[in-house]
């Protein structure tokens, strides 16, 4: 791997972004190499906009990633990898899931919630690497609704081997305990998407 | 735990660990983001029997459980005390004393402040106190540091018998990190308390006067123990100067490295705030050209370093929050980056629709505010004409559509209180208190003692989810079980309420609305002090333990008027291909949403008992 990886993970407050990144980090742990994670989350339980970022590599400083620099960004929803834009460079690997979740205004009238084709034009317009994974369907065909997350993280390690792949299934059977089979079957149907 | 171990920890549990290293005994604090996970990790380390510690316990507010840490010290516990910057403000007329009385064993005080801000009503900077209460303040920069900070706290707390403000910021209290961890030790000590008038009592005002005396020549100790400690560095031999504290230097050591920039620059890292140390900031002074202060949130440092440079008639340029950042908001790396490089920022935000956080999907809330402007209609207003008084919680989300329905949410309990002040000022309509349970019992219950004292005309409703659900279910004094297993004495909402001397009180369930409407339309113009406690356990706590059914929408009734979506808000109905559906895994089987369809197209489902992972 190279000298520095960093990752963005942009989705709702319930998505599962946090534990994505625990899993991630843990699995940079096992690796050796050092980490670093932040998160931007709202004031509630779920339901917020919510934006992990992780650093990993031989020496890490601080959890935050410059405007443009993410290596990666694992987006849970459109409309939030979109917001999580400024991280993004047209080397940025971006892999989402372009199922919309509604915003409380979209749901109650007040305003509509963006076309799809116009937040993948504006993901389009930064990286030339965009990767549209229909990762909660594919989880659903696996019985293993809890594990889209998995699905995506499969498909960026396919594409950037930044952890080796049994790290990570070492890491995800540490965060995710009872829950960690499932969650290792969506990671390794993501790896072959 | 073997000699010393690799973890993977978020700042706040390495914070936890470097209590527990350090033989800490007692805990206490109010949960608050971002500083609730260093109570909560060590609960869940007492549930999985991993520690056991005489007493770690949620208080009812923050200077209950900052007394209750110092009575603990002052019996020779080493303690802990958790709060967010606001907290701070409410445990402060304590955190004053404390300098007077001292500690016997060691008190570490975590204040975890929150630059941007993301989840505080202000954007406090907590340094300050330091000054204020004549208290060391020290900063971790990231979660290893945060881990032996804690320990050199405590080391520091004893030498000078001071309680040691720690202070931290989301970047640090959120951080995930590898964090090399140490054995815990266990505490030992045997609990005593002498007495000694001229430290402890502070009715003699000749005490008070030689205690002032004797804490600002301790201060002046506090420097040379930094030194021993060595919480303050210098690194790099540069000419240009940079002085940061915080995770501000992990962003400039970033800056430096990525731009190969380190030769040029010296940096001075102070982990000890307060007392400033001079020796090695003049020291560094004297030896730059020119210098950037980067911290967080206030120019504390900036301004301290500009006044001993000035005192010293160093003539060295001083430049920091006041001249080459944006004076509000988080640091961020570009914003680092180019004040180091000297570039402008190149400003490209992306406009987006926003994404506030909903009331969750069978939030009781929903229910209560469903009620409020039924009721308030029912009693002849318009919705949006009667002030509604909010205050810190999740029903605050109040303010978002559908309800729109708070007007102000200032600070824990103040909505009672200055509900009573807007009547005090002769406000002639009918005034309204919205409050949770955790915060009616943390400030709001004496905010109601006022109100009932002074008979104002004003109804209170208490939102009862029975617990401090925003930052993650903690405990209320309705608890009756503590995750450290300590069997507690619950309090009855009803009774206190009673007990303070409230006549008119109803209980209503918020899944039936229309009993919320009722009590609002009855007690809305009755004289004096009415409340109303809207009890349901919130929503998440209950999908936890166990949904029985959910909500579904026939299609061959439903007419898509989406009369269930506008009058609740409920995030399990989702309007995907325009059609109204309910999230099965997202419903939690309320009915608010059936008992609003005007068509009965919403029907129930029994499941059984479905316990769901949230």
């Amino acid at each position: 791997m190279c000298s520095e990886y960093s990752i963005v993970i942009a989705g709702v407050g319930g998505q599962g972004g946090l534990t994505l990144s625990r899993v991630i980090a843990t699995a940079a742990n096992l690796s050796g190499l050092s980490v670093k994670t932040g998160e931007t989350l709202g004031m509630a339980q779920r339901g917020g906009s919510v934006q992990s970022y992780l650093k990993i590599g031989r020496i890490t400083r601080s959890p935050l990633i410059k405007k443009g620099c993410a290596d990666a960004l694992i987006g849970l929803e459109p409309l939030e990898a979109v917001r999580a834009l400024r991280y993004v460079g047209f080397h940025t690997k971006v892999i989402l899931d372009p199922n919309p979740i509604p915003t409380i205004f979209n749901l109650v009238g007040k305003e509509g919630y963006p076309r799809i084709e116009e937040l993948l034009r504006r993901l389009e317009e930064r990286t030339r690497h965009l990767y549209i994974i229909q990762a909660r369907r594919e989880s659903e065909m696996l019985n293993a609704r809890q594990s889209a997350n998995m699905i995506l993280l499969g498909k960026l390690v396919s594409l950037d081997a930044f952890l080796p792949s049994e790290k990570i299934e070492e890491a995800i059977r540490i965060v995710l305990g009872e829950r960690a089979e499932k969650a290792v079957a969506a990671f390794r149907r993501g790896m072959s998407l | 735990m073997h000699h010393q171990q690799s973890l993977v920890l978020m700042g706040n549990e390495a914070i936890a660990y470097g209590a527990l290293t350090a033989g800490v005994a007692v805990a206490s604090g109010y949960p608050g983001t971002p500083s609730s996970e260093v109570i909560d990790t060590l609960l869940e380390l007492i549930a999985s029997g991993k520690i056991n510690r005489p007493y770690i316990e949620w208080a009812v507010n923050e200077r209950v459980a900052f007394e209750i840490c110092l009575g603990a010290s002052l019996a020779g516990a080493r303690s802990l005390v958790t709060m967010k910057a606001p907290g701070l403000n409410v445990a402060s007329d304590p955190l004053l004393s404390s300098a007077y009385s001292g500690v016997e064993a060691g008190m570490l005080i975590l204040v975890a402040d929150d630059p941007g801000p993301h989840t505080t009503q202000t954007e406090q900077d907590s340094r300050w106190y330091g000054e204020l209460a004549k208290l060391p303040v020290i900063e971790p920069s990231d979660p290893q540091e945060a881990y032996e900070y804690t320990i050199l706290g405590y080391e520091l707390s004893e030498k000078i018998k001071l309680p040691v403000i720690m202070r931290t910021t989301t970047r640090v209290n959120h951080t995930v990190s590898d964090v090399k961890v140490r054995e815990f030790i266990e505490p030992s000590y045997t609990p005593s308390f002498s007495r000694n008038p001229k430290r402890y009592l502070r009715a003699v005002m000749a005490w008070n006067r030689e205690r002032h005396r004797e804490v600002l020549e301790t201060l002046d100790r506090v420097e040379s123990l930094a030194e021993e400690f060595r919480l303050n560095r210098v690194e790099g031999l540069g000419e240009l100067g940079i002085v940061c504290s915080g995770a501000a230097y992990t962003y400039v050591m970033e800056v430096l490295e990525k731009n190969n920039l380190l030769d040029g620059y010296m940096i001075l890292k102070l982990g000890l705030i307060h007392p400033i140390p001079r020796r090695i900031v003049l020291e560094f002074l004297r030896k730059v050209n020119g210098v950037v202060v980067i911290e967080e949130i206030d120019p504390y440092l900036e301004m301290k370093l500009k006044s001993l440079a000035y005192d010293e008639g160093l003539q060295v340029k001083i430049l920091g929050r006041q001249e080459l950042f944006p004076r509000v908001g988080e640091l961020t790396l570009d914003d680092v980056e180019s004040a180091i490089l000297g570039r402008e920022l190149k400003v490209d935000e992306v406009i987006l629709p926003m994404r506030p956080p909903p009331l969750c999907p069978g939030c009781p809330h929903i229910g209560t505010y469903m009620g409020l402007r039924m009721g308030i209609s029912k009693a002849g207003y318009k919705w949006g004409e009667i002030p509604v008084m909010g205050d810190i919680g999740c029903y605050a989300l109040g303010l978002n559509p559908p309800f729109e329905a708070v007007w102000i949410e200032h600070s824990m309990g103040a909505s009672i209180s200055m509900a009573v002040g807007l009547k005090a000022a002769g406000y002639p309509k009918p005034v309204v208190a919205v409050i949770g349970d955790s915060t009616f019992y943390h400030s709001g219950i004496t905010s109601l003692i006022e109100a009932v004292h002074k008979d104002i005309d004003l109804l209170v409703v208490i939102m009862d989810n029975l617990t401090v659900a925003m930052t993650g279910h903690q405990a209320t004094p309705e608890y009756e079980l503590s995750i450290s297993g300590r069997r507690m004495k619950k309090l009855d909402l009803e009774k206190v309420v009673r007990g303070l001397g409230v006549e008119k009180i109803a209980v209503v369930d918020p899944y039936n609305y229309k009993s919320v409407s009722e009590k609002i339309r009855e007690f809305l113009h009755q004289p004096g002090v009415k409340v109303i406690i809207s009890k349901r356990a919130c929503a998440i706590l209950e999908k936890r333990a166990g949904v029985k059914q959910v909500c579904w929408v026939d299609p061959k009734k439903c007419t898509n008027c989406l009369a269930c979506v506008k009058l609740t808000g409920c995030p399990a109905l989702s309007l995907l291909e325009d059609r109204v559906e309910i999230i099965e895994s997202e419903c939690v089987g309320c009915t608010l949403c059936m008992q609003v369809c005007p068509y009965d197209a919403i029907l129930i489902k029994k499941i059984g008992t479905v316990k769901i992972n949230v």
